[in-house]
């Protein structure tokens, strides 16, 4: 043989034809299936499925979003029934201007013009036919938010302009649209003479449906001191100065909507869940999951079934979109309208997390039947992103929520019929004893 | 007494080189074990046997007297001089079950330690050895009917860790042909368990499950070397005493049981030039780990461990003989399937390469076992063992 005789460098050839084998070996990564359940004892995954009713406590919070935090500032009207407002406050007109470069500031005394301009937001507007806008001066004594105060001041005393909103075509996917309502410059002036707010109120004269939603943040007041062209226009945005001990609720009421009469057919009682309308309403469910399974099992689905009522009123086309969000309070959170709030997406501003931890789902008002949610996700979500016992409720809102009449309502646990009350629906997997064989 | 029995070679150099890339290729190696649904890895996992590379090829036939295999402690004192060794051995294997089959790969790093003298009387020894190797992984699927509609699901279960035994040992020449030694053991590792199943349906989430267990427990053992003439060679070793404890990832002991007692015998035989010839048999009383498991859930049982082989001096390399081994080994599983035992029938050969003077060993061995358990469930593996001793 060769090697009787060899040399150290053939040891080396050796030793790499035997470590040869056991490459190979390191290279192998094989998956099959075929010999289980046989060879594969205690690695049994069981699936169970139950039924139950979900909730200890399932009702209707109104009056969410609160004044001024809507996503919209909605004017509308809907025949008799529906009549909504646009409130803007313009606390803190700048009285004095400076005529020249170098100049002192002077008082203003003229105006060659003067406007509010809004930003209509037309694509989620229903703008079917032109529709005019109507701007009442609105300031004066007395509670200055409530809708018995506020209402009768929308008279033909008090109005201060109108422009026309036109109509979205067909095709026309313009989405922002600025309207500029004219504010007679005499009445303005009166106003920086005296040192008065202006606070406009805007409301819809139509023939039919319309809604108009104001983008808010870009209300503008804009007057023009001075006919010298070098001098630009004044320009300030919506302001409130009262209250004066609470800037959150100063930002609120700088612009607002104002419900003169809300959506129709929404009788809150504790037979429905409603989500929607005007005002705004969501729907608190706090879950109530069996110790057995919350504790010791794994939920792989939950699907909750809740069966829809029809809301009449509305055309058979509107729809809502309906988001269910995970409230994210501790558990000292108990107040039902506090724990309504504290419902959101919890990785909406996280860059490439799921941006949806629950389906939203597209409803029509005049629609009935069960309507599945499928809270698998927040499920996960409960058991892997929040440490300790976490709120196990879930809010329904309206995507529109505050900005839009649209309602849906929901058959409540305190439903008569048992077969129409809400049910959650679980698909479940008990341990699995492999660890200790 | 075998590797006593090794010429010592001449040069230094690119051999010992040689043998550093080998195990600088073994360490790069290491990859995750794949194993899936087998008859070997049942229970609390397969006994890879303790045995050192040498000892595998002649089908453990000299374990009881080779100083890298821990076993009997005696053995320790045919180790010329201070000696680290490393083990590393893949096994192939198909199980078969009806039509069906399936292929993995294990890999194992079974045996490292050292044995150290102390004058000519007193070897020392520290060794890690794996007991029972719980690494495997299953993949099924199926459909199942969730409310009205067909799921299909894919389970993948996933089990790594195993239990090591960690042995310090000492061994004494009480005369020129007699050696005694004890040893105590103290044993740790865990098991890492992880079940995920995915559905079709996105409606379902994942279900993952991931457990972590740790055993901790002690025992004691001894062994003796006995050689009446010159030619034959006499051992046994055993194990005996000590509690075997589970305990969750958390700490919370979940379950104890008897360490098993072993027993053990082997003769080896030096009367013809140049050749070894040994039979050993072992008894091990793993019904002792029933309690570690759950009430229904081991079945463990005793086991025999039968081998025989030779080892022989084959051609030369520089001034070494390259030692060429053979063996074949009968022995049972100690987790049965289905209710029944799984009995492991192996062949093995090998051959152990001196280098560096002496200082550098390297043993390869080749084991090809089939075992055999319920009625239409069989297995065949291929381990390719291999080992490296340095002297320093």
């Amino acid at each position: 043989m060769a090697f009787v005789t060899g040399s150290p460098r053939r040891a080396l050839v050796l030793t790499a034809l035997l470590v040869l084998p056991l490459a190979a070996a390191c290279s192998e990564k094989l998956e099959t299936t075929g010999t289980c359940p046989v060879l594969c004892p205690d690695q049994g995954v069981t699936r169970q499925e139950s039924v139950i009713p979900p909730f200890s406590v399932d009702t209707t919070i109104v009056g969410i979003p609160l004044l001024g935090q809507s996503m919209y500032t909605m004017i509308a009207r809907a025949g008799d029934t529906l009549d909504v407002r646009g409130i803007m406050r313009f606390d803190a007109p700048p009285r004095f201007f400076r005529p020249s470069a170098g100049t002192d500031s002077t008082a203003i005394t003229t105006l060659q013009d003067a406007f509010v301009s809004v930003v209509v937001d037309r694509l989620v507007s229903l703008l079917p036919a032109p529709v005019t806008l109507e701007m009442y001066d609105v300031d004066g004594p007395g509670s200055d938010t409530a809708v018995a105060v506020l209402a009768p001041r929308f008279a033909p005393e008090r109005l201060l302009g109108s422009v026309v909103a036109p109509p979205l075509g067909a095709g026309d996917t313009t989405r922002f649209d600025t309207l500029q309502v004219p504010v007679p410059t005499a009445a303005l002036l009166a106003k920086l003479a005296a040192d008065l707010p202006l606070r406009v109120g805007l409301r819809v004269v139509s023939a039919g449906d319309a809604r108009v939603l104001i983008v808010p943040g870009n209300t503008q007041l804009s007057y023009d001191p001075s006919p010298d062209t070098t001098i630009g226009p004044i320009q300030i945005s919506a302001r409130s100065i009262t209250p004066a001990n609470n800037i959150q609720q100063r930002s609120d009421e700088s612009e607002f909507t104002l419900v003169v009469a809300g959506s129709p057919g929404l009788p809150d009682d504790v037979e429905h869940l409603t989500v929607g309308g005007l005002p705004g309403r969501r729907s608190l469910l706090q879950f109530d999951i069996p110790r057995a399974i919350a504790d010791s099992a794994t939920i792989v689905r939950a699907t909750l079934v809740l069966t829809q009522t029809p809301v009449r009123g509305f055309r058979a086309l509107d729809t809502l979109v309906l988001l269910p969000r995970p409230v994210l309070a501790s558990p000292e959170v108990v107040d039902p309208f506090r724990l309504a709030q504290l419902a959101a997406n919890p990785f909406e501003n996280i860059p490439g997390a799921e941006q949806r931890p629950l389906d939203s789902l597209r409803l029509s008002p005049s629609d009935s039947g069960d309507v599945e949610f499928e809270l698998g996700r927040l499920i996960l979500f409960w058991r892997e992103n929040v440490p300790g016992t976490p709120q196990r409720a879930v809010v329904l809102r309206s995507q529109l929520e505050g900005a839009s009449p649209l309602a849906v309502r929901f058959f409540s646990a305190q439903a008569t019929m048992e077969a129409v009350r809400p049910r959650l629906r679980l698909t479940y997997i008990p341990p699995v004893a492999i660890a200790r064989p | 007494m075998l590797l006593s029995s090794r010429p010592t070679p001449a040069p230094v150099g690119r051999p010992l080189a040689a043998a550093a890339l080998a195990l600088v290729a073994l360490l790069a190696a290491g990859r995750p074990t794949h194993a899936q649904g087998t008859l070997g890895a049942q229970g609390l996992g397969y006994p890879p046997g303790q045995v050192s590379t040498s000892a595998l090829a002649t089908g453990g036939a000299t374990a009881e007297f080779d100083a890298l295999s821990p076993l009997n402690e005696a053995a320790m004192l045919s180790s010329p001089a201070t000696t680290i060794h490393f083990q590393y051995a893949p096994e192939m294997r198909e199980t078969s079950l009806g039509d069906a089959s399936s292929s993995s790969t294990v890999q194992r790093f079974p045996v490292f330690g050292i044995v150290g003298r102390v004058g000519a009387r007193l070897a020392l020894g520290v060794h890690a050895s794996t007991l029972l190797d719980r690494s495997w992984a299953t993949v099924s699927s199926g459909q199942f009917m969730s409310n009205g509609a067909v799921v299909a699901y894919r389970d993948e279960v996933t089990s790594t860790g195993a239990i090591t035994d960690v042995r310090a040992a000492a061994a004494w020449r009480l005369a020129p042909r007699l050696g005694v030694g004890l040893g105590v053991h103290v044993y740790t590792g865990e098991n890492r368990t992880e079940v995920v199943e995915t559905f079709s349906d996105p409606a379902f989430t994942s279900f993952v499950q991931r457990t972590l267990v740790d055993y901790n427990g002690a025992s004691l053992s001894g062994g003796v070397n006995w050689a009446p003439v010159r030619q034959l060679a006499l051992a046994a070793s055993g194990r005996a005493g000590g509690t075997l404890r589970m305990n969750s990832g958390a700490g919370t002991k979940l379950s104890s049981a008897s360490v098993p007692t072993r027993a053990a015998a082997a003769a080896q035989y030096s009367g013809i030039t140049g050749a070894v010839l040994a039979v050993r048999g072992e008894w091990q009383g793993w019904s002792s780990l029933d309690d570690l498991g759950t009430e229904d859930g081991l079945d463990a049982r005793d086991t025999w461990d039968l081998g025989v082989g030779a080892d022989v001096a084959g051609p030369r390399i520089g001034n070494s003989a390259v030692a060429l081994r053979a063996g074949a080994r009968l022995r049972d599983l100690p987790f049965a399937v289905d209710g029944s035992s799984v009995r492991e029938t192996s062949f093995s050969g090998g051959l152990g390469l001196t280098l560096a003077r002496g200082r550098v060993l390297l043993d390869f061995a080749a084991q090809r076992a089939s075992r055999d358990g319920p009625a239409d469930a069989s297995e065949t593996g291929w381990t390719f063992s291999s080992g490296i001793a340095i002297r320093p």
